[in-house]
């Protein structure tokens, strides 16, 4: 993430109880002048009862001078009627407003339609994100699909959810995009298979991939996250779904590519984390690529001989997740055919 | 539980041909593994520049697997000693200012050292084997990028023993040069160095670093003038006025008087950044953004500089040198003064020329063009002076304040764009003043860009040699300032000197004043 340049940034803020929406825009608008104001995109997340908005409010202060925004966190406070409002805006050590943030603590009832309840308060002519950090309602809804719709793009972590379909859905028919926290998780495992295929003379091992196994940590966020890695290379390299069945807690399944199979393993363990290992087997070449702890992974491949080698791995940490995906909010068709891929392979196990 | 899922067959062997994986996540991600050579390694533009770049990649994981940085130098160091060295000036000079220790060890870990001396021929034999090993070890498929960070002079000699030992070709992987400006002193030495790398190495092997070229503002100009529809309408003589082209720097030669002496400002600044900038703001749009289309079109607006008569140089530029004076408050030697530069030195460390590109967009546009030492304050820029309104509409007093409109592109510091245009003043009367929309990265992105030699050394790598100087680029460049050196070595402008801490000679200002013009000095 971007480090912060110089002096710490300068914030002021209000808060209010009991108010309009009038008032929240007029104090936004007040706190934000003098000077420029450098905006980015507008967060928009909907927090649950029982959310504590700090966490999403320290990530997004992280985020700032790389991603100046506009934030907008609805907190649902059940039955109680009104609002209550906090309005910060943090000014970055080189001039402009790198934070405009508003938290508001509205009833249940107010804050189902999160996009029409904040519109007035986003800033115009950028991107709008729309967030429910706690997973937020069905995409099955009508309503729901709607609001995503209002948006330019859904965040979610698909390790946490259980709906992969609605989301290929979402992703296919809607106008937002889908962003997905995973997805950059997965960035190092996709990138250390990328490069190391770099050289052509090492992509016709591919082709002849016969095994290939996943670690993962506990179900069922390991198996969804191996799910979306697997969807990413069945997708890249042409692969197709043919079975998919569970033995015990192991998962297994078969692709087909041209004339040959692939038989993948998903191995759930207890250890933290998502993905431990990933190995690949032909019958002239092996790749394992495992990943423990920290910032680094070992490499070995056997072609001729066997070589060890060490990487750099630092996984992306949640600012960082968030910032890759707040770069582009538009359809990211790599990940649309690694995704549909996923809820293929989690469709068919269930 | 087993499932059976319809899937239809495709791929084959033809899918792996490109690498699939590496789909989305942008070339730098699909850098082969390699071998890099700094020959200089220990030397200062190896520790302010390389090796904290590289240090940078590898903390954002940019460095492919396998990658080993070998340094090469005449002094006697260990691989330990060199490590240790490395990690030293990392601290000192790392852009991020803070570093990651833990990244940092894993950065030194990827470095050796080996002693050689440039004209030892045994001593490129030893660096043939310890590469043979390392390739071997590493499984860096051949590939090899050897960095000239020494002296130009030494260019030569380097690859000859490249050449000798057998180093400077592969049948597997790929070897590559990367030389830095200056490219020769002339024409005809230019030639020379062209003759020699290019009988050693293939054209599309060679790298010419001119790092203006790597700085990100410098490639936000092709996105500003090719990612927009909104300019490229008024970017031709119908609509603009002149073209200022400014690098101005208040420091002056610091340790490098040995160096200055023989180069001065024109040959220093002018044959390359300057014209480097004159071409990527005058290029028509390249065909796509792929190394040859780019230096095509960037080589076809030197082609249409008009060159300079031996007559017009007098007329058509101005060469001066800097008094004494004062920068920030303080009082600065002339350049007479400066050690290491010989009293009578007719060395110019302001050279302003006007130029005039002779093509169907820029026909009659005055290209002025100026750089110098120790002026009033750092600015690297580009000014786009557009034309009057044809009819004014408000009248003469009410518009006395309206400047014409102009594009400014500050390329350092503050790196931006500026448009210039008029507004009404709030009164109750028609008052039309120039006021600035400004718009600076800083603001915009609150993040430091990423240096150019970060940039440069993964183009490298991944083989993009867009951002790099081809050889006809360089050969041409000289073709235009040889007979501005030659009138000058004659005294033709005689040289004037400027006072440390303006703006320049006079006779600059005369230049572009003679046309009804004048320099943008805010």
């Amino acid at each position: 993430m971007a480090q912060p340049i110089g002096n710490p940034p300068q914030t002021v803020s209000w808060s209010g109880h009991g108010v309009g929406l009038d008032t929240v825009a007029e104090q936004l608008h007040r706190l934000s002048r003098p000077g420029p104001t450098a905006c980015c995109v507008n967060v928009l997340v909907g927090l649950g009862s029982d959310t504590d908005p700090q966490p999403v409010s320290s990530l997004l202060t992280a985020l700032a001078p790389g991603h100046p925004l506009r934030a907008v966190l609805v907190v649902d406070r059940g039955e109680v009627s009104g609002i209550d409002a906090e309005v910060v805006c943090e000014r970055s050590p080189r001039g402009p407003i790198q934070r405009q943030q508003v938290l508001l603590r509205v009833s249940s009832r107010a804050g189902r339609r999160l996009p029409s309840l904040a519109a007035r308060l986003l800033a115009a002519e950028v991107p709008t994100y729309l967030w429910w950090p706690g997973g937020g309602p069905s995409l099955d809804l009508d309503e729901t699909r709607r609001d995503v719709d209002t948006c330019d793009a859904l965040i979610v972590d698909s390790a946490l959810r259980d709906d992969h379909p609605a989301l290929v859905a979402a992703g296919e028919r809607g106008r937002a995009s889908v962003a997905d926290l995973l997805w950059p998780r997965l960035r190092p495992w996709r990138e250390s298979l990328a490069t190391f295929f770099a050289p052509p003379g090492r992509r016709a091992y591919l082709a002849g991939v016969e095994r290939l196994e996943l670690e993962t940590g506990p179900h069922p966020e390991g198996t969804r996250a191996a799910a979306l890695l697997l969807g990413w290379m069945a997708a890249r390299l042409d692969q197709r779904l043919d079975a998919a069945w569970t033995e015990g807690d192991r998962i297994s399944a078969r692709y087909r590519h041209g004339g040959g199979r692939v038989l993948v393993r998903i191995l759930p363990g207890e250890s933290t984390g998502e993905l431990r290992a990933l190995s690949l087997r032909a019958r002239d070449f092996e790749l394992t690529l495992r990943h423990d702890d920290g910032d680094r992974a070992r490499l070995r491949f056997r072609i001729d001989g066997t070589v060890d080698q060490h990487l750099f791995w630092r996984p992306p940490a949640p600012g960082d997740q968030l910032g890759e995906l707040l770069t582009d909010a538009r359809r990211d068709s790599v990940y649309a055919g690694a995704l549909a891929q996923a809820a293929m392979l989690l469709q068919a196990l269930r | 539980m087993s499932v059976t899922v319809s899937g239809r067959p495709a791929g084959g062997v033809s899918a792996y041909l490109e690498n699939p994986l590496a789909g989305g996540l942008g070339q730098y991600r699909n850098i082969e593994p390699a071998l890099m050579v700094i020959f200089g390694a220990t030397g200062d533009l190896s520790r302010r520049k390389l090796l904290p770049a590289l240090y940078t990649l590898s903390h954002n994981r940019l460095l492919p697997p396998g990658f080993l940085l070998v340094g090469a130098a005449l002094d006697d160091l260990s691989e330990r000693g060199f490590r240790e060295l490395a990690a030293a000036t990392v601290r000192d000079h790392s852009r991020t200012g803070l570093v990651d220790e833990e990244s940092l060890d894993a950065f030194c870990q990827e470095l050796t050292y080996q002693r050689v001396d440039f004209q030892d021929r045994e001593a490129f034999v030893g660096l043939r084997n310890r590469l043979a090993e390392l390739d071997r070890e590493r499984h860096a498929g051949g590939n090899i990028v050897f960095y000239c960070a020494t002296p130009p002079p030494t260019y030569p000699q380097i690859v000859r023993q490249l050449e000798d030992v057998g180093l400077s070709r592969s049948d597997v992987g790929y070897r590559r040069i990367i030389v830095e400006k200056p490219f020769g002193s002339d024409l005809t030495s230019a030639m020379a160095l062209n003759r020699v790398l290019g009988s050693v190495f293939p054209e599309e092997s060679v790298y010419r670093i001119d790092h203006y070229l790597g700085k990100e503002t410098v490639q936000n100009i092709f996105a500003f003038r090719f990612a927009n529809a909104i300019f490229e309408p008024i970017w031709n003589t119908r609509f603009v006025d002149h073209v200022q082209i400014t690098v101005a720097e208040p420091i002056g030669i610091e340790k490098r008087a040995s160096y200055y002496e023989q180069s001065g400002a024109l040959r220093d600044i002018i044959q390359n950044h300057a014209f480097q900038l004159l071409s990527v703001i005058a290029m028509e749009p390249p065909v796509s953004f792929d190394a040859t289309s780019v230096r095509d079109e960037k080589l076809k607006v030197l082609k249409a500089v008009r060159r300079l008569r031996d007559d017009q140089v007098a007329t058509h530029t101005v060469r001066a040198q800097y008094r004494a004076g004062m920068i920030d408050g303080e009082e600065v030697a002339g350049y007479r003064q400066e050690r290491g530069v010989v009293p009578d030195s007719a060395t110019e460390t302001f050279a302003a020329l006007r130029l005039k590109v002779d093509n169907w967009r820029w026909a009659d546009v005055p290209f002025y063009i100026r750089t110098g030492k120790r002026l009033a304050r750092q600015a690297t820029e580009i000014r786009i002076q557009f034309k009057r309104p044809p009819h004014l509409t408000f009248g003469q007093e009410q518009t006395k304040e309206l400047e014409p409109n102009s594009i400014t592109v500050r390329i350092q510091p503050e790196e931006g764009i500026a448009l210039r245009f008029g507004a009404k003043v709030p009164s109750a009367g028609v008052v039309i003043r120039s006021v600035n929309m400004d718009f600076t990265y800083s603001s915009a992105f609150l993040v430091d860009t990423p240096d150019a030699y970060e940039r440069l050394l993964l183009d490298c790598m991944v083989g993009d040699p867009t951002l790099f100087t081809r050889s006809d680029e360089v050969e041409l460049a000289w073709s235009l300032i040889d007979p501005i050196e030659a009138a000058w070595r004659e005294n033709r402008p005689p040289l004037s000197s400027y006072e440390a801490g303006s703006w320049g000679p006079e006779e600059a200002d005369r230049l572009i004043e003679a046309d009804g013009r004048r320099w943008h000095n805010q």
